[in-house]
C-alpha cells in the first residue's frame, strides 16, 4: 500500500523540467515531510503526485495502479491534496467548506439544496479529527490562521482519502499552532493515512515526521530520519553556508538547524 | 450551530414574491383594470367579446412573461459570472456581451435596409449573433489562461472594442436614428405579443441546460480552482461550458430587451447571504427573485407618467432606481 513516483519528470509549459527523475515512495501509515530550498520542486512534486500536472516522463502509482489511468473522481477518493494558497472568492461557512470534501466521498448529493444529515455527520466527524468541531457555523473568513488551516485539513480529510498531500500547511502559523498541526498529522498517520507534508521548518519536520525527504535541484537528495539526514555534508549542497547546525537538545533527538547569521559560516554539531 | 434559513422556506417565500408580482402586475399601470373581470374574460371568452379590461390584460401578459424571463435569466447569469470570475463585482455584462449585442443591434438600427428585409427579427438576430460571437472570441483568447484574470482582461478588451464600434456607428448614423439607439441602450420590455417571450425561450433553454449540466462544479470552483481540480472537477471544460451557458442567457436577453443593467449584480448579492455558497439553492433563488424584481421594476416604469413624455420610462432606469437603495442597504448592513 503506497503512493509512489517512478523516475518522474515534470514541469510547466514552455519551461525546463522542474522534477528530474524523482523516485519517491509514501507508504500508508507513514508521515513524510518534504523539504528543500525555494524553487526546488516541492509543490510541483505534490501536484504531480495527485495528477494535477501531466508528467513529461515516468509514472505515479497508487497501490500499484497507474495514476494516469484513473478517472479524476476515482483519483480524488484516494488522494487528498491541500494547496498552499487557498483564497475562496466568497465567504464560506465552516460546514460548507468541509462538506465540499464530504461530497467527493459520496456524502451528500450534488443537487441537495442544503446539507443532509449524512453530509453533516461526515462534516462533524472530519472536524472532530482536527479538534475543530466547535467552529461549526462560523464563517471561514472570521477564523484565525490556525483555525482556518485546521478546517481546510478537515475538508480534505472529509474526502476520506488514503493519502494526504499538504503544501506548506503550517505557513503563517504561530509556534503553538504549527506544533498542534504537525502533532495532528502524526496522529492521522498513526491511524493509517499516508501523509506527505511540504514544509520549510526543518526542526518541526524532524520532531514529528517519520522521515524527511530532502529535495534539491528537482531530485531526491536524501531521505531518512532527522538524525540521519540533518548533517552538514547533506545540507551544504542545498543551503550553502546559510545554516547553522547545533547539537541535539537531548540524547537521541535530531540536531537543530538554524539560519546562519549574515557572514557566518555553518557551524558543526559537537 | 446557527442554521441558515431552511432552503424550502426560502424558495417558498421567494416564489410567493415572484408569483405575486406576476399575478398582480397586470392590473396596474397607466390604466387600472378590474382583475376578476379581466381574468374571467381572458380565460373563458373569445377575443372578439373581450372588454377593454381583458384586452389590456392580453397586452400586458406577454410583457410580464418577458420581464420575468429576462430578470431571472440576468440574475442567474450574474451569479454564475461572479463565481466563475471569482469577483463580486462581476455582472452578466462584464465580459462584453452587451457591448457586442448593442453593436449588432445598432447595425440594424443605423442601416434600415438590413431591417427592411428581416423586420424586428433581424435586429434581434444581429444582436444575438454578435453577442455569441463575442463570447466565442473571449473564450478563444483566454483559452491559455489558467486564471479568471485572463478572462476578465479579454472581456474588458472586447468590451472596449465593441464599445468603440458602437460609438462609430452612432457617429456615422443618420442623427434621426440616434434616439432609437439611445432608447435601445436603456432596455425595454415593450412587447404586446407572445412572439417575443416565446422566441426567447429556446435560447434560455439552451443556456439553462449548459448551466445545470455543470452545476455540480460551481461550488468547487467558487472555493478554489486548484482544490477543485484535485477533487476531480474538470476545471477548464466546466468553466468553458458555464461561460457559454451564462453567455447565451445574457446574449438572448440583450437581443430581446436591450441591456437591462444592475439586476445581474444586485440579485446574487441580495440572495447569497440567505442561500450561502450552495449553487443548487443560489441559482434557482436568483432566477425567482430576479424575475419578480424585473416584473416589479417594469410595473413602476410603465405606471409612472411624466409630463411632456408620451412614452413610459425605460425599465433600465427603474432597475437602478429601485435596486441601488436596496443594494446600499445591504452594504450598510454588511450582508454582502
Amino acid at each position: 500500500m503506497s503512493l509512489s513516483a517512478h523516475r518522474v519528470e515534470a514541469g510547466y509549459p514552455n519551461a525546463a523540467s522542474v522534477l528530474k527523475e524523482v523516485e519517491l515512495d509514501l507508504q500508508a501509515g507513514r508521515f513524510l515531510c518534504l523539504l528543500g530550498p525555494n524553487g526546488t520542486g516541492k509543490s510541483t512534486l505534490c501536484r504531480s503526485l495527485c495528477g494535477l500536472l501531466p508528467l513529461r516522463s515516468g509514472r505515479v502509482e497508487v497501490d500499484g495502479q497507474d495514476l494516469a489511468g484513473m478517472r479524476p473522481r476515482q483519483r480524488a477518493r484516494r488522494l487528498g491534496f491541500l494547496p498552499q494558497d487557498i483564497q475562496p472568492a466568497f465567504s464560506f461557512r465552516v460546514e460548507e467548506t468541509v462538506a465540499l470534501g464530504a461530497r467527493v466521498a459520496g456524502h451528500g448529493r450534488w443537487f441537495d439544496p442544503h446539507l443532509s444529515e449524512e453530509a453533516l455527520d461526515s462534516v462533524r466527524s472530519a472536524l472532530r479529527q482536527v479538534e475543530a468541531e466547535n467552529l461549526l457555523g462560523r464563517e471561514l473568513g472570521s477564523l484565525s490562521g490556525g483555525e482556518r488551516r485546521r478546517v481546510l485539513v478537515a475538508s480534505v480529510l472529509a474526502q476520506e482519502p488514503d493519502y494526504l498531500l499538504l503544501d506548506e500547511p503550517a505557513a503563517m502559523l504561530d509556534l503553538h499552532h504549527q506544533a498542534q498541526l504537525f502533532a495532528m498529522l502524526q496522529r492521522l498517520a498513526g491511524e493509517g493515512l499516508g501523509v506527505l507534508c511540504v514544509t520549510h521548518d526543518v526542526n518541526l519536520a524532524a520532531a514529528f515526521a517519520d522521515e524527511l525527504v530532502l529535495l534539491h535541484g528537482g531530485r531526491v537528495h536524501a531521505r531518512g530520519r532527522g538524525e540521519d539526514v540533518l548533517k552538514e555534508d547533506i545540507l551544504r549542497p542545498m543551503f550553502g553556508n546559510h545554516f547553522q547546525l547545533l547539537p541535539p537538545i537531548e540524547k537521541g533527538a535530531p540536531p537543530v538547524v538554524l539560519p546562519a547569521q549574515s557572514g557566518q559560516s555553518s557551524g558543526r554539531t559537537s | 450551530m446557527k442554521n441558515r434559513t431552511s432552503p424550502w422556506w426560502l424558495l417558498g417565500i421567494l416564489s410567493l414574491f415572484s408569483l405575486g408580482t406576476v399575478i398582480l402586475a397586470p392590473f396596474w399601470g397607466a390604466e387600472s383594470i378590474d382583475p376578476w373581470n379581466a381574468w374571467r374574460e381572458w380565460l373563458s371568452q373569445p377575443k372578439e367579446q373581450w372588454s377593454s379590461d381583458a384586452q389590456i390584460l392580453a397586452v400586458r401578459l406577454p410583457r410580464i412573461a418577458l420581464a420575468w424571463l429576462a430578470g431571472g435569466s440576468l440574475a442567474m447569469s450574474g451569479a454564475v459570472m461572479q463565481t466563475l470570475l471569482r469577483n463580486g463585482l462581476a455582472t452578466p455584462f462584464t465580459l462584453g456581451v452587451s457591448s457586442a449585442g448593442s453593436f449588432g443591434a445598432f447595425l440594424f438600427i443605423a442601416f434600415p435596409t438590413l431591417t427592411a428585409y428581416t423586420g424586428g427579427f433581424g435586429l434581434r438576430l444581429g444582436s444575438l449573433t454578435f453577442a455569441l460571437a463575442e463570447i466565442a472570441l473571449v473564450l478563444a483568447v483566454a483559452k491559455r489562461s489558467t486564471r479568471a484574470e485572463g478572462l476578465i482582461l479579454a472581456g474588458i478588451t472586447f468590451n472596449f472594442l465593441f464599445g468603440a464600434g458602437t460609438m462609430m456607428i452612432r457617429y456615422l448614423a443618420d442623427p434621426y436614428r440616434l434616439a432609437s439607439m439611445e432608447r435601445w441602450l436603456m432596455g425595454s420590455l415593450d412587447t404586446v405579443t407572445w412572439e417575443t417571450p416565446l422566441s426567447l425561450l429556446p435560447w434560455l433553454g439552451g443556456g439553462l441546460i449548459l448551466v445545470f449540466w455543470r452545476l455540480p462544479a460551481l461550488d468547487f470552483l467558487a472555493f478554489d480552482e486548484e482544490l477543485a481540480a484535485s477533487r476531480g472537477v474538470a476545471v477548464a471544460s466546466a468553466r468553458r461550458d458555464l461561460l457559454i451557458g451564462a453567455g447565451i442567457l445574457t446574449a438572448s436577453v440583450v437581443a430581446h430587451s436591450g441591456p437591462i443593467g444592475f439586476l445581474g449584480l444586485l440579485i446574487p448579492h441580495a440572495v447569497r447571504p440567505f442561500t450561502g455558497m450552495n449553487h443548487n439553492l443560489l441559482l434557482p433563488a436568483c432566477w425567482i427573485s430576479g424575475g419578480g424584481f424585473l416584473v416589479l421594476a417594469d410595473l413602476f416604469a410603465r405606471s409612472l407618467q411624466w409630463s411632456g413624455r408620451a412614452s413610459e420610462m425605460p425599465v433600465g432606469i427603474m432597475t437602478a432606481f429601485l435596486g441601488a437603495p436596496f443594494f446600499l442597504w445591504l452594504l450598510i448592513r454588511g450582508r454582502t
